[in-house]
């Protein structure tokens, strides 16, 4: 356990006035979504959040499995593919966030928490809100879970949401 | 099973601090508190924070939780509750010269004092603070504690050993088993000084170099 150099109350003090400090106008809200329940309980909480901050949102959705080979065009493959998850999350978006809070979709290839956390880091987003599964026993020991794994890298507060969880 | 018993010889100083936040509480003035509150989440009543829940062990990890909920409880009008546990199996055992009744009363006024100092320093940010020091294994004591709050807010120490492969950190095991929504809060980043890490390249001297360089 590393201790704080100064007093802890007074270290915490500090933090509280630096968070207060004025902030940028516009913030932007990260949405990892997969179309599982989960992650739309946490693009519904994101709703909600970017209701009371007059907040962008972001759609994020990482393909994690590669094309198929067995093609003479994979690029255009990839592209469809591409263009098949941004249409869905657009409808995802435009049915779940409405015309009142301003959305835009991406949809990026790799590892999700790496890529999550790299989008984030670009973006600067202020927050990256994320619907988590339940694995047990050795898959979960063996794989972890996306959104434990994003807590650690990512450049900003994660607000993680269990399927059916919201604040209240 | 989780020991939840007071200190005997703690127990009346801990109520003093109790009654000392309740008093603060009632001090403050609600609707300066509640004029903060964003228009918006009144258009979602199903999304409100009225609880938070905020671990801590006073570590300089902890910091940025403890204000991102000071943050929280004022912004949302909620009630910030900062939990301590007392561990029942403390590293510093291995150290401590004296009996283990010593150690842990010496514990249990350590926790007693830092949330009261803590809670005195936040006092001028009108936020709804309650404390609680609870002893057992830290873990299970803050997955238990945060089935009745709306929200728990931890920050996650930053690893600088391998063993965390083996032996997961108190704050992991809360953000995978905690009952309510979890906010992690990355740990405020210091700039790391260069650092000179001879290796022979054996296994022992890479796993050095390798801790040295996540610092």
């Amino acid at each position: 356990m590393e201790k704080c150099k100064d007093s802890f109350a007074a270290a915490v003090t500090e933090a509280v006035a630096r968070r207060e400090s004025p902030a940028p106008q516009q913030k932007e809200i990260l949405v990892p979504i997969d179309l599982s329940e989960p992650s739309l309980t946490a693009l519904r909480c994101a709703r909600a959040l970017a209701a009371g901050k007059k907040a962008h949102v972001i759609l994020l959705n990482v393909v994690e499995e590669p094309g198929s080979f067995r093609t003479l065009d994979a690029v255009g493959q990839q592209r469809a593919r591409y263009a098949r998850r941004a249409g869905r999350l657009q409808e995802l978006a435009d049915r779940e966030l409405g015309a009142q809070i301003a959305a835009r979709v991406e949809v990026r290839e790799g590892n999700p928490s790496v890529e999550i956390a790299r989008l984030a880091s670009q973006r600067q987003v202020d927050l990256i809100v994320v619907g988590r599964h339940e694995h047990h026993g050795l898959w979960h020991w063996l794989q972890g879970h996306t959104a434990s794994k994003l807590s650690k890298n990512a450049p900003c507060p994660v607000l993680l949401l269990q399927a059916g969880q919201h604040l209240n | 099973m989780i020991a939840r018993n007071e200190h005997p010889d703690s127990a009346q100083l801990f109520q003093r601090l109790r009654v000392g936040a309740r008093l603060s509480r009632c001090m403050e003035a609600p609707s300066a508190v509640n004029a903060a509150e964003p228009a918006g989440m009144e258009t979602e009543p199903g999304w409100r924070i009225r609880t938070i829940l905020v671990p801590t062990d006073f570590s300089a990890c902890s910091v940025e939780a403890v204000a991102q909920a000071a943050v929280l409880a004022r912004h949302y009008d909620a009630t910030m509750t900062i939990l301590h546990v007392i561990d029942g199996n403390p590293p510093s055992a291995r150290t401590h010269l004296g009996t283990a009744e010593d150690l842990m009363r010496q514990l249990w006024a350590t926790g007693i004092a830092e949330l009261r100092r803590l809670t005195e320093a936040l006092a001028p940010q009108r936020s709804k603070t309650e404390t609680r020091i609870i002893d057992g294994l830290p873990a299970e004591v803050i997955i238990e504690n945060s089935a009745s709050f709306d929200l728990l807010v931890i920050s996650e120490p930053i690893s600088k050993s391998a063993w965390h492969l083996f032996s997961r950190h108190t704050a992991r095991r809360v953000i995978e088993g905690a009952v309510c929504p979890v906010l992690v809060v990355q740990q405020r980043m210091r700039r790391a000084s260069p650092k000179l890490v001879p290796t022979s390249l054996s296994l022992g001297t890479l796993i050095a170099a390798s801790a040295r360089r996540s610092v």
